[in-house]
């Protein structure tokens, strides 16, 4: 008791602290620290701007009278008014652009297309389209071809509920397999420098070219990464440019390439040629710089090509004596209706002028005024039943047209030899009917069966009256 | 004699009771008063919108007001949302972070936005197979602009709202931001740089620990358990902060609903989200 009384404030104390200090240490094991917690300076960010063009003052050459032909054949996907910065680059430049999407068939617009563009393809091109696109830039012509992989499309699967995917690069890799580029199926991207966001990716890197001159930066949006084979890769990314594929770099990821013969030019993107995105950054340059090569091509036409051979008034010089009759007038005017598609005219003269284009006529048999024009063709013309063409071989005159073309810098020759003059109408109306596929083709040369021409075909004849006269019957029958 | 040996005992007793049981009596009372401490779980199984968002800070307003509750325990399975609902509670969560420690468990998914939450917070548990990450943001591009015979605007941007290219370098910004609170919230827990973590992939619980996207393996216990740890308190019980604060989840959504009702994981709308959308199936 004596205790208690003595210490009873401290007991009293103890004994309210202690269920509170045990109840307290039961919940109860410390003093939490508050953490550190700092905000995001959300107000420090800001929205990436696009860089400036450096675009210098244009220098345009004219090329008056070009086509290009765009196409649009193969379930392209682009809608026309998305390209009007790149057509707009082309008819500043004089040239035309035609939208291929029907009637006359490509082969035909190929004849005479200085450049054949396409974007985005996603319907196959026939083995027939692809060797004459091959045989197009075999002779000088230009083909371009616009990738994206935005612009795939795909089909949906009613009997699996899903979608398949119909990738823009399959099919542009069949049309490019002749000139060993091809275009990866994936998209190139730059989580450390980009323009506006990953996918959108900026390059420095060029090859040293036409095509990528005046070009300090590009900003391309959304692109497949190019195999240059053979050819050069003119745009490439940089270390940190990677691809969808592989998510690396590799050795440098190309965004452009050019075919080693140096016609062929594929891109991995076409974003690049609609607002805003054409005025970003050297975009502009680049797109004038594909249109001076689209137009910068020296075609190399073939007589397969009429009436795309010519590009100049043409001047039809008649050779050895040959008079124009009815027969022969009908003929030429043909063939000046077909002159109209190449935007040419047809004009008769005795005698060939200084400058334009030459329709010369004549016989296998020639005369000292055609001699000049077939010399450089080194025909056989010895036998007088048969003609000796180089690579070709022995053929006979009978039923046969020649077509000789020369092409120089100043002028184009188209040399039409028969047999007979009176052979040379048949022969006019197949150049002007533009269907040569009775013509074996070769180079410069073309040999025609022109069937019923005169000299073919023996005059006609008619069934004579019998002679009813009776056979007098000999004598004791 | 016995009332007088009671009032001896009494005489003896009485100090006992008063300097002795009394005050245990009153002390135990006192310690009865102290509340036990309360983990609060705030639950979050939809995609962040404004409803969602709504309630999230709604419960994290309760927990910063009443002090029984200790900690916060935020579990996850969400595909993230839009960025400002994200952002509201992100910034709410951090303000929370200041007085209590928050802890994230990761069941399904927390993907993008849902992610973006989950930095805010002190410590992040997944489960081994949990999605985690898609650190980036998606954004559904407006039209073109263009003009309506019928709708008649002041402005080019009246109807747009802003240029399509504006639009997707906004998405830039946002992304910095969110770049930002990821290495706010990992410090030097995080392994890898800006290359990695904004590729926007989904790793799996196991390798977001490897990569420093998350603090541990584990269940939602160990989440209670870390959340007790950092709040310095046993005995605890846990309270879903939604109850406690007296909320009905909304069972509006703003993002796209099907013919049957359900809501799809896509917005209905264009806009810039902080959001996985599972890809279309789609055969190669």
């Amino acid at each position: 008791m004596e205790f208690i009384k003595r210490f009873r404030y401290l007991i009293v104390l103890v004994l309210l602290i202690v269920p509170i200090v045990l109840r307290g240490l039961w919940f109860y094991h410390g003093i939490p620290t508050p953490s550190s917690v700092k905000f995001p300076d959300f107000a420090s960010n800001t929205i990436p701007q696009p860089p400036i063009s450096t675009a210098a003052p244009e220098k345009i050459t004219t090329s008056a009278g070009k086509v290009v032909v765009v196409d649009f054949l193969h379930s392209n996907q682009f809608a026309p008014s998305e390209i009007d910065s790149f057509v707009a680059a082309l008819t500043q430049r004089g040239a035309r652009v035609e939208i291929a999407s029907g009637d006359p068939p490509l082969a035909t617009r190929l004849k005479y297309a200085s450049a054949y563009v396409v974007f985005s393809p996603t319907s196959d091109f026939s083995v027939d389209e692809v060797n004459l696109v091959r045989n197009f830039v075999a002779s000088g012509g230009r083909l371009i071809i616009f990738t994206d992989p935005t612009r795939g499309t795909s089909t949906y699967d009613y009997n699996s509920g899903t979608y398949n995917n119909l990738p823009d690069a399959d099919t542009t890799n069949n049309l490019l397999a002749p000139f060993g580029i091809s275009v990866n199926n994936d998209y190139l991207y730059n989580l450390v420098k980009s323009e506006g966001n990953f996918r959108n990716v900026l390059f420095g890197d060029f090859s040293s070219n036409p095509i990528t001159s005046d070009l300090n930066q590009l900003a391309f949006y959304g692109v497949h990464s190019v195999e240059a084979g053979n050819g050069t890769r003119l745009i490439v990314g940089d270390e940190n440019t990677f691809s969808s594929l592989t998510d690396s770099a590799g050795p440098g990821m190309a965004a452009a390439a050019l075919s080693a013969d140096g016609n062929v030019l594929v891109l991995g993107d076409f974003s690049f040629l609609i607002p805003p995105y054409n005025t970003v950054a050297d975009n502009q340059i680049l797109i004038r710089n594909i249109a001076d090569f689209a137009l910068g091509g020296i075609r190399t036409h073939s007589v397969a090509d009429f009436p795309y051979v010519f590009d100049r008034t043409v001047y039809v010089i008649p050779t050895g004596g040959l008079q124009m009759t009815a027969d022969t007038l009908a003929p030429f005017a043909g063939l000046q209706n077909a002159l109209g598609a190449t935007s040419t005219s047809l004009v008769m003269r005795t005698t060939a002028p200084a400058e334009g284009d030459l329709l010369v006529t004549g016989s296998l048999t020639p005369g000292k005024d055609l001699l000049p024009y077939i010399k450089s063709f080194h025909l056989g013309l010895d036998d007088p039943s048969t003609v000796v063409i180089p690579d070709l071989g022995t053929v006979s005159r009978t039923g046969v047209g020649l077509l000789l073309y020369q092409n120089t810098p100043t002028r184009n020759t188209l040399i039409l030899l028969t047999d007979l003059p009176a052979d040379l109408p048949a022969l006019i109306n197949l150049l002007s009917s533009g269907d040569l596929s009775s013509c074996v083709t070769q180079g410069d040369i073309g040999v025609c069966s022109i069937g019923y021409g005169g000299s073919y075909y023996p005059e006609p004849t008619y069934e004579i009256p019998l002679d009813l006269t009776p056979t007098p019957t000999p004598p004791g029958g | 004699m016995k009332i007088g040996q009671l009032e001896l005992t009494w005489k003896k007793v009485r100090p006992i009771f008063i300097w002795i049981a009394l005050p245990l009596i009153v002390g135990v009372l006192i310690a009865a008063a102290i509340p036990r401490p309360v983990i609060g779980v705030i639950h979050l199984e939809v995609a962040i919108d404004s409803f969602s968002a709504s309630d999230m800070i709604a419960q994290i307003d309760y927990a910063r007001q009443h002090s029984e509750v200790r900690a916060v325990v935020l579990m996850v399975d969400s595909p993230g949302g839009t960025v400002a609902d994200t952002e509201s509670v992100y910034q709410e969560i951090l303000r929370l972070r200041q007085t209590k420690p928050v802890v994230t468990s990761i069941g399904g998914m927390a993907a993008s936005g849902a992610y973006y939450l989950s930095v805010g917070t002190d410590y992040i548990i997944a489960d081994p197979t949990s999605e985690v990450g898609n650190i980036g943001v998606i954004g559904y591009l407006p039209d073109s602009p263009t003009i309506y015979e019928g709708i008649v605007s002041t402005g080019p941007y009246k109807l747009w709202g802003e240029p399509r290219d504006t639009f997707q370098r906004e998405m830039e910004m946002v992304k910095q931001g969110f770049y930002e609170a990821v290495t706010l919230g990992r410090g030097d827990r995080l392994t890898v740089g800006p290359d990695v973590v904004l590729t926007g992939r989904i790793w799996l619980g196991s390798e977001a620990k490897r990569i420093g996207l998350i603090d541990a393996l584990g269940s939602q216990s160990d989440a209670l358990a870390m959340a007790a740890h950092l709040a310095h308190i046993g005995n605890y019980k846990v309270d879903d902060l939604a109850e406690l604060a007296g909320i009905q989840p909304s069972s509006i959504s703003s993002f796209a609903q099907s013919t049957d009702g359900a809501t799809l994981l896509y917005p209905n709308q264009t806009g810039i989200f902080l959001l996985y959308i599972p890809p279309v199936p789609v055969e190669k």
